[in-house]
């Protein structure tokens, strides 16, 4: 109904531009022009394809922070909306999973751009996605489930917890994102929590969809292990439908954040 | 069309904005005058359901409100044009009518600004225009002279005037309801409601110390006791600006 306008206040949204992608550049321009020195070139795409897992991972915890914050400004408007007339919180959170599924597309294909152009200048050489197709759609659902994971989150503040933590829990996104993101490239994730969230199974998923060959649980460590790619596939599925389900159903009951009350209380 | 208040509390933290207010609005233009920080937009709100309270807000099964409250109308930081599309396209009305209508005031600028940078009465103008083409069954309307220039005043009241419209509309600018033609006015004082009087001009109602004239309220505050009368009186309640300045100098 309303994705063209969506897509258009995100496009124009300065905070999602830096954060996904002029801060994430920060990050890939130390991976390849820093840390890369002692890089075997026979495994420089499997180096590429771990920048552009972790690197992907950041970008989208990072976005759906600002984005969430869009929810709460915006929670005066919707709670009005879904009483006052006949616009439902289902179809309104539809139309704006699919516009932050496509934005994400845009973030994503701009990084594999960026990413491309940067190895090219130090390696000489230009390291795509195996499978370019699979990674466009894994920005599109991952982007969803961690959007829709930092609306959860945001609604449960606005709604049952107060005003005043809003900025610290709003960012629990991105703290996980940065924990897990750096967790996988070093240590070995204990097994009950390596496919149980969300954000491993994203990395694993990523870097699959670059090299295309089964990453290691340890992501720079060759005998830490395979990942079963299934159970990655499997956990995504289930976490996107639980937080479709969560968000829709907060929604339904979003509070209005009163400016009045968070300045008098 | 009928709403019905009923022991109406809200409380902010420790704070309390409205102590049981009784209050009723049926078809009709309806003006509820108060002092800042009385309470009256979260009053709005409550009808609204926007904010939490305690009692009873009965609205008539089907009563459809707009209101003029810019809050409700940021759904994205977008242009006022691009929001002024989603609205129309949300509520299936016609969006040329929303356009004409901000042209009416001269205020065809704001279109293209967006809703965030928007000046207090460009924000009025805005949420009076959509909330008045949005053909409800009450327009709930917030302070809507607040930030606009003597003309865009008048033309506001023009349209109150001469449209066959229910409102029920909250201020705290007493000089203007001289030209505002409503079938009831009500002051809201120190968290309670006094009135609703029955009449069309509020230059009928005087306030006075003493018992004089045909009383129709009496208003107890810490300056004393006062008298609302109709008719005569001592002083009317339209010789101040506004109902802060009754607090302060009677």
């Amino acid at each position: 109904m309303f994705i063209k306008y969506i897509i258009k206040s995100l496009l124009k949204n300065k905070a999602v531009w830096f954060w996904g992608v002029m801060y994430v550049i920060i990050w890939l321009l130390m991976g390849v022009f820093l840390w890369s020195s002692t890089v075997n070139k026979e495994y420089l795409k499997e180096y590429a394809g771990i920048w552009y897992a972790i690197d992907s991972i950041f970008s989208i915890s990072f976005v759906s922070v600002s984005l969430s914050y869009g929810m709460y400004y915006s929670s005066t408007s919707l709670a009005y909306l879904f009483k006052n007339s006949s616009l439902k919180p289902s179809k309104y959170y539809f139309n704006y999973l699919i516009s932050v599924g496509l934005f994400f597309v845009i973030i994503g294909t701009v990084l594999e751009f960026i990413e491309t152009i940067l190895f090219k200048i130090k390696f000489g050489i230009i390291i795509l996605p195996s499978n370019f197709y699979l990674s466009i759609l894994l920005f599109f659902v991952s982007g969803i489930i961690f959007y829709s994971f930092s609306i959860v989150l945001v609604i449960l503040i606005n709604n049952y917890v107060g005003l005043k933590n809003i900025s610290f829990v709003s960012f629990i996104p991105m703290i996980l994102g940065m924990f897990f993101g750096y967790s996988a490239l070093y240590v070995k994730i204990p097994d009950y929590l390596l496919y149980t969230n969300f954000y491993t199974p994203t990395l694993y998923l990523y870097l699959y969809s670059y090299v295309l060959k089964t990453p290691w649980i340890i992501l720079s460590d060759p005998f830490s292990g395979n990942v079963n790619l299934d159970f990655c596939i499997l956990s995504l599925l289930i976490w996107l439908a639980i937080l479709i389900f969560m968000s829709i159903y907060l929604l339904t009951k979003i509070r209005a954040s009163d400016i009045e009350e968070a300045r008098i209380t | 069309m009928k709403i019905e208040i009923k022991n109406l509390v809200v409380n902010y933290g420790k704070r309390q904005i409205l102590s049981g207010i009784n209050y009723s609005i049926e078809d009709g233009k309806h003006v509820l005058i108060g002092p800042n920080g009385s309470g009256k937009t979260t009053l709005i709100k409550c009808i609204l359901e926007m904010v939490k309270y305690d009692g009873i807000i009965e609205r008539e099964i089907g009563t459809y409100l707009s209101t003029n409250l810019i809050e409700v109308y940021k759904l994205m930081n977008l242009s006022v044009n691009d929001i002024i599309k989603i609205y129309s396209e949300i509520y299936s009305i016609n969006y040329e009518k929303i356009i004409q209508m901000i042209k009416n005031f001269r205020m065809e600028r704001i279109l293209k600004n967006k809703i965030n940078k928007l000046s207090t009465g460009e924000s009025k103008i805005l949420g009076f225009s959509v909330a008045f083409n949005l053909n409800s069954d009450l327009m709930l309307l917030d302070e809507p002279f607040e930030g606009l220039d003597i003309s865009r005043k008048n033309i506001l009241i023009k349209i109150l005037n001469e449209n066959s419209i229910n409102y029920f509309l909250i201020t705290h600018e007493l000089e203007l309801m001289n030209n505002l033609r409503t079938d009831g006015f009500s002051f809201l004082l120190n968290g309670k409601i006094y009135g609703e009087y029955k009449i069309n001009n509020v230059q009928d109602l005087y306030l006075s110390k003493r018992e004089v004239g045909n009383i129709i309220d009496t208003i107890n505050n810490e300056n004393g006791k006062y008298y609302i009368t109709y008719g005569q009186g001592e002083i009317p309640i339209t010789s101040f600006r506004t109902i802060e300045e009754i607090l302060e100098v009677y």
